[in-house]
């Protein structure tokens, strides 16, 4: 009897449960339809134009992804402005999300996926060399998407059917008169070193970046005394520093990032290693901040535009608006920002051309054609093939004085 | 160069071991592999660094968040370990989950840009013609002195053997009227203890950032197996062994084949010592 007992409530309750749980689903998935954006869709008057971004928020990279974070932001704030992108009389507010891909190729693979299946069209990213590869397998064969990134390694997609809509926002970094290619040629005019010693991570970035700077050097006559690579986790870079100071380098080309730049001349510096010039690409003067004055030549490859450089007059208001919204002056590693703020204000602007946002084809073709936009920061141009190129900037850092340099346009 | 090479591997294995042994001696009582260890070493820099940047003399810094960690580490046994005392793969999961939970509490306390705590002491010194970096000698110094003490401390002492009954055979120990229970919240009070002193000490000289613990607790895991899993004797010994063989490595080999070699290590002794250098296959804490 008691079993039966037992068996009867335990086929009432849930029942009831099921019908209570229905009801509430229902209710949940009104309210979502109700409240959810549309994935990129802006048929309906005012729905917004959502942007799907994948970047690191956390782990080696964070800083960067918080650089890129802010410059979306602003670009954001420009578009929006008067009530965001105007198609057929209304205005539909741009709007970008964000998944944080933690620096991991893995992590930007699921935050692409996760727009994808959101329905998203337009992508900001993934953005780093060492996931893109990875991430962009999602996307690359697909025609209903424009891709925006200033990865490295999107660059060898550029002019090939698997790139089509695929925009790169960094000049390009990788070819005979590449960011890579001149930042070895800058440093040789610079420095006119005769040994040069390399340490860069073993990664993707790392695998572009040492065979370009490899050959600029010795095209210029300059010998390669230490080429070696490290696990990007590495802090810890003494046993380098010792191996490295045997082969007495002038000049020695340091890792991408300031995470790893910054421990890396810190040590150098409390190991009495510091009669070298020192540089890379992608880094910033944070890299020197505890190097106590140690280190008093450092250089680094701005992709973009110097943010922090005060007589940049075309960079004053960018400067003014980042420092309204956040009550701070742009750092030095703020020049990753530009990489999003310009093609975000050029991507609605197309849109707004065009009249449309599932006209990709149009829109792409739009974004090449753009030669002026509200709140413009760069000099920015896409080629027919979604290339960029503008003018960017190398820093010279002598004894606590940085000089800003322009390279021309390739 | 192989007297900075050696002394890079002695600096490598000290700041293995500072993260290695309240690892070890956790997972001796509890048998519980507690991934979290890396998490609260993060943490436990990141507070040093907001109390010596907020004019907190260091070592005063370090003595009151190594106060606070072996707080956090009774409430975690209590609340959390306890709860699970027989089920070693749901603490796992459990420690797990608190890395999650931690590395957020880093991420929006102190956001991503890594900060650097003061060295201890500035400059280099010459050594048989190596150049070494006189902070470097005393993370070392202080490696090989405190965790001696604690090594000492854990054979001899009363509450040192009270941690190796324990861990030895739980059951027994009971038997025995030791207090298992409360023995097991002083092995959490102090492997979290230690996580904090490790992450302070190792934060004058590496970078105070959110992957910081993550990163070393791998390397202290290899450190453990090798020396004997539950030894910490034997991690003292595994963290000079993997420490060496790692800077000998980078020095002298390809570093593609360099990162392996600790690795290699680690199936070497697998395959040869299952039990670890210095561990027998009984022995624990």
């Amino acid at each position: 009897m008691r079993r039966n007992k037992d068996r009867e409530v335990s086929w009432r309750a849930p029942r009831k449960r099921m019908r209570m749980w229905t009801v509430l689903l229902a209710v949940v998935a009104v309210l979502a339809a109700a409240c959810g954006d549309d994935g990129g869709e802006a048929n309906e008057p005012s729905s917004a134009i959502v942007l799907g971004a994948t970047f690191p928020l956390t782990g080696p990279a964070a800083t960067l992804g918080r650089e890129w974070d802010r410059g979306i932001e602003l670009a954001l704030d420009v578009v929006n402005a008067d009530g965001g992108v105007m198609i057929d009389g209304v205005y539909h507010p741009m709007e970008v999300n964000v998944i944080d891909d933690e620096t991991t190729a893995a992590g930007a693979q699921r935050g692409v996926q996760q727009h994808l299946d959101d329905g998203r069209t337009f992508y900001l990213g993934p953005v780093s060399s060492s996931s893109f590869d990875t991430a962009y397998g999602v996307l690359r064969d697909r025609d209903d998407r424009i891709v925006i990134t200033p990865a490295t390694a999107a660059e060898k997609y550029i002019g090939t059917p698997e790139g089509h809509m695929l925009f790169r926002t960094q000049s390009s970094s990788a070819g005979e008169d590449g960011g890579y290619a001149q930042f070895a040629r800058a440093v040789v005019a610079e420095y006119a070193p005769t040994r040069v010693a390399m340490l860069v991570p073993q990664d993707p970035t790392g695998d572009t970046q040492v065979p370009i700077w490899t050959q600029g050097f010795e095209d210029a006559g300059v010998e390669i005394v230490y080429s070696e690579r490290f696990a990007p986790d590495t802090r810890d870079f003494a046993p380098y520093i010792s191996a490295m100071r045997g082969t007495n380098p002038d000049f020695v080309v340091g890792p991408y990032l300031d995470s790893m730049m910054g421990p890396f001349l810190s040590q150098a510096a409390q190991l009495d290693f510091t009669e070298a010039a020192f540089g890379s690409a992608g880094v910033s003067a944070a890299s020197l901040a505890e190097t106590d004055g140690a280190i008093t030549d450092f250089t680094w490859m701005i992709i973009t535009r110097a943010v922090d450089n005060p007589d940049d007059r075309a960079l004053a208001a960018y400067r003014e608006a980042y420092f309204a919204k956040y009550g701070e002056d742009p750092p030095s590693i703020g020049y990753f920002a530009l990489s999003f703020y310009d093609p975000i204000i050029m991507l609605a602007e197309a849109i707004e051309t065009v009249g449309a946002v599932d006209d990709l084809e149009a829109i792409a073709t739009e974004l090449t054609r753009i030669d002026t936009w509200p709140s413009q920061a760069m000099d920015i141009e896409f080629d027919e093939d979604g290339m960029a190129h503008y003018t960017y900037q190398q820093a010279f850092y002598k004894d606590g004085e940085i000089v800003f340099r322009e390279f021309t346009r390739n | 160069m192989l007297v900075e090479t050696i002394f890079a591997g002695l600096f490598l294995a000290s700041i293995y071991a500072l993260a290695a042994f309240g690892l070890a001696i956790v997972y001796g009582v509890l048998h519980v592999l507690n991934f979290a260890h890396g998490a609260l070493l993060t943490l436990s820099a990141y507070l040093v660094f907001q109390l010596v940047t907020s004019g907190w003399p260091f070592w005063g810094a370090i003595i009151a968040v190594t106060v606070v960690a072996a707080g956090i580490g009774v409430l975690l046994e209590l609340f959390l370990f306890r709860r699970v005392i027989d089920r070693p793969l749901s603490g796992l999961i459990i420690s797990i989950g608190l890395i999650g939970i931690i590395d957020s509490l880093v991420a929006v306390g102190w956001g991503p840009d890594p900060r650097a705590l003061p060295r201890m002491v500035d400059g280099s010194m010459t050594v048989f013609g190596g150049i070494i970096a006189k902070d470097r000698v005393l993370v070392v110094v202080i490696a090989i002195v405190g965790l001696g003490l604690a090594q000492l401390a854990i054979t001899r002492a009363p509450w040192g053997k009270l941690l190796r009954a324990t861990a030895e055979d739980r059951e027994a120990a009971a038997m025995q009227g030791i207090p298992v229970l409360r023995v097991r919240t002083a092995a959490f009070v102090v492997g979290a203890g230690l996580a904090a002193v490790a992450g302070g000490i190792i934060g004058t000289t590496l970078p105070v950032e959110p992957g910081l613990g993550d990163n070393l607790i791998l390397k202290a895991f290899i450190v453990i197996i090798v020396g004997g899993v539950g030894s910490t004797g034997g991690t003292l010994l595994g963290a000079a062994v993997v420490g060496l063989a790692e800077a000998l490595s980078i020095s002298y080999m390809p570093t593609s084949t360099a990162q392996l070699v600790p690795l290699a290590v680690l199936i070497v002794i697998l395959l040869t010592r299952p039990q670890g250098i210095a561990g027998t296959l009984t022995e624990r804490v």
